[in-house]
């Protein structure tokens, strides 16, 4: 009773954009392994970083330690994953639920036998499932990479897969709630665009620097700060775990919270829709 | 033993202002042919999509096998051609079966059977391979025929299932329709194509505007106009219209015979035998009829 589940599997891969980030990576990490050179020797343990053979000085104060300097690559990675894979990700799924919805298509799949429910969840789970897939292959594979290389292995970088993921849940049912109001894959695309890159760091910024002193427009920055995705409070939060700071996870499950609430209202509307 | 049932079935959209379809009563029996016409927006894709839980009743109830519409388990034993397909352009013809199988509970086992088998029934066994965005309109059809299969269902719903395709392909569909009435299974068609209803249905449903206008047997539908048509060879013309005057039989002459209004077959035996005593020879009778055509556009008008 999967074989939604399935398709929606073939209908990512059938766009070659999923197949490109996976070469993409594939490609990196490879790059890594041939790319960068760390020796780390002598009596104070002194690292020499090279890259494609050139040796990277830290300005005229010394170099890091290594499990700095690994945080700070590890940290990088984790990033561009989350800015460029998200970025993709949600160009590649947003016809998911628009495609769907489409008349002549929709009819078929609701008459088979399987419940609302059931559709709804076999398709975002399909999406989600192999974004995740690609954020798991490049986290494990540069970790996998950069550890051998150092020598250190940080199981810490592996955890900004698990938040990636989250995050990308959060955004997601973001961009599916805005697709079952108003089944376009551009517009629902575009608006989550905006709020993810554009909207949710303005107001995070806002809040963060309380420019704001009328209460009203106080409160309503506060609202927005709390419902939207969390862009910069993610970000933080990947190289506090990666450099082993202290952190608070307050961002994510708050991004679990906004993204389960925009799911079941998803939901909600695909169950009450006449097709 | 009753296929589908529908009991008051009502959809009204924008506050009861659209009314698709009002207060639908139906029921099928299991292994018969049963087709619904009407004119455009007469609520004949209403009632499908109603049945298949596709749209949501405003009132009423339907059943299918005995079970409720609104439980998903009612579609278990479906299969469904919708009239605007959509079907995906990046799988080719055995992967669309495959996966849309998968979504009716098929295993992987039936289907590595089924695939091949219905693609040979649909004649499509040589395109397999080839994706559906390179498919054209007859052979998505065609493919759309055996997705509606591929779960051996004992009920068939279908939406104008000929439409699209050549006068071969439409024997070929009807052919298949009645091989499939013959093994036991319901098929409900909703058609545009009168001549094709008529040849195959044992049942037939006439909406407008969303209200049940008649439903009955099929031969209902076809009354006898109580006329012949006789046609004899060209020499015979004269004779025969003789014959007419001296009977006193009312008759018409038309472009390749005339039309007689005779009540009853010994009226018309008795005029045969006049016919043969005067050496003319009959090329063809036929008893008139009204077509389902005739019949359709009368009710509607």
């Amino acid at each position: 009773m999967h074989g939604l589940f399935q398709l929606t599997i073939k209908e990512l891969l059938s766009k070659k954009i999923v197949i490109t980030v996976f070469i993409l990576a594939t490609v990196f990490c490879l790059t890594l392994i041939f790319a960068l050179n760390i020796k780390i020797g002598g009596i104070d343990s002194k690292v020499i970083l090279n890259v494609f053979g050139n040796s990277v000085n830290h300005g005229n104060s010394a170099m890091p330690d290594a499990a700095t300097i690994l945080g700070y690559i590890q940290t990088g990675i984790a990033g561009a994953v989350f800015f460029i894979s998200l970025f993709i990700s949600l160009f590649a799924t947003s016809g998911l639920f628009p495609d769907m919805l489409q008349k002549g298509n929709i009819d078929l799949i609701l008459s088979k036998p399987l419940s609302r429910q059931n559709i709804f969840f076999q398709r975002f789970f399909g999406g989600i499932a192999l974004v995740g897939l690609n954020v798991i292959y490049m986290i494990i594979f540069s970790w996998i990479i950069l550890s051998a290389k150092f020598g250190i292995w940080n199981f810490r970088y592996l955890f900004s897969a698990l938040i990636i993921m989250i995050f990308f849940f959060n955004i997601y049912s973001f961009m599916t709630l805005i697709a079952m109001c108003l089944k376009n894959s551009v517009i629902s695309l575009l608006l989550t665009y905006f709020i993810v890159f554009i909207l949710s760091p303005v107001i995070g910024a806002i809040a963060r620097f309380g420019i704001l002193n009328d209460s009203f427009y106080k409160n309503t920055v506060k609202i927005l700060h709390f419902s939207l995705p969390k862009v910069n409070e993610t970000v933080t939060l990947l190289s506090d775990i990666i450099m082993s700071k202290d952190f608070t996870l307050g961002s994510i499950w708050v991004s679990l919270f906004t993204g389960v609430i925009a799911v079941c209202l998803s939901l909600m509307i695909f169950k009450r829709s006449d097709f | 033993m009753i296929a589908i049932e529908s009991i008051g079935l009502t959809k009204h959209y924008s506050r009861g202002n659209i009314k698709a379809l009002t207060d639908f009563n139906v029921s099928v029996e299991k292994g018969k042919i049963f087709s619904l016409l009407g004119p455009n927006g007469a609520g004949k894709t209403t009632l499908f999509r109603l049945l298949l839980g596709i749209a949501i009743p405003t009132s009423g109830e339907g059943k299918i096998l005995g079970k409720d519409i609104r439980d998903p388990g009612s579609r278990t034993n479906v299969g469904y051609l919708s009239e605007d397909h959509k079907f995906p352009g990046y799988l080719n013809g055995g992967q669309f079966l495959y996966y849309y199988g998968k979504m009716s509970g098929v295993s992987n086992y039936d289907l590595s059977k089924k695939i091949p088998d219905l693609l040979k029934q649909v004649k499509l066994d040589d395109r397999k391979t080839l994706k559906l965005k390179k498919y054209s309109k007859g052979m998505l059809q065609r493919l759309g025929t055996a997705q509606a299969l591929i779960n051996d269902p004992g009920i068939i719903f279908l939406d104008e299932p000929t439409d699209g395709i050549d006068p071969i392909g439409r024997i070929e569909i009807r052919e298949i329709l009645i091989n499939l009435k013959n093994q036991g299974k319901t098929i409900f068609i909703n058609s545009h194509l009168l001549s094709e209803v008529e040849r195959i249905s044992d049942e037939i449903a006439i909406l407008k505007q969303g209200v049940l206008i008649k439903k009955g047997n099929t031969s209902d539908f076809l009354e006898s106009t109580g006329r012949y048509h006789i046609r004899v060879e060209q020499d015979g013309k004269n004779a025969l219209t003789e014959i007419f005057k001296r009977r006193n039989i009312d008759h018409e002459i038309m472009e390749n015979g005339f039309s007689t209004a005779i009540s009853d077959t010994k009226e018309l035996n008795e005029l045969i035998d006049d016919i043969r005593k005067e050496r003319i020879n009959i090329e063809n009778i036929e008893h008139l009829k009204n077509t389902l055509e005739d019949y359709f556009i009368k009710v509607l008008k």
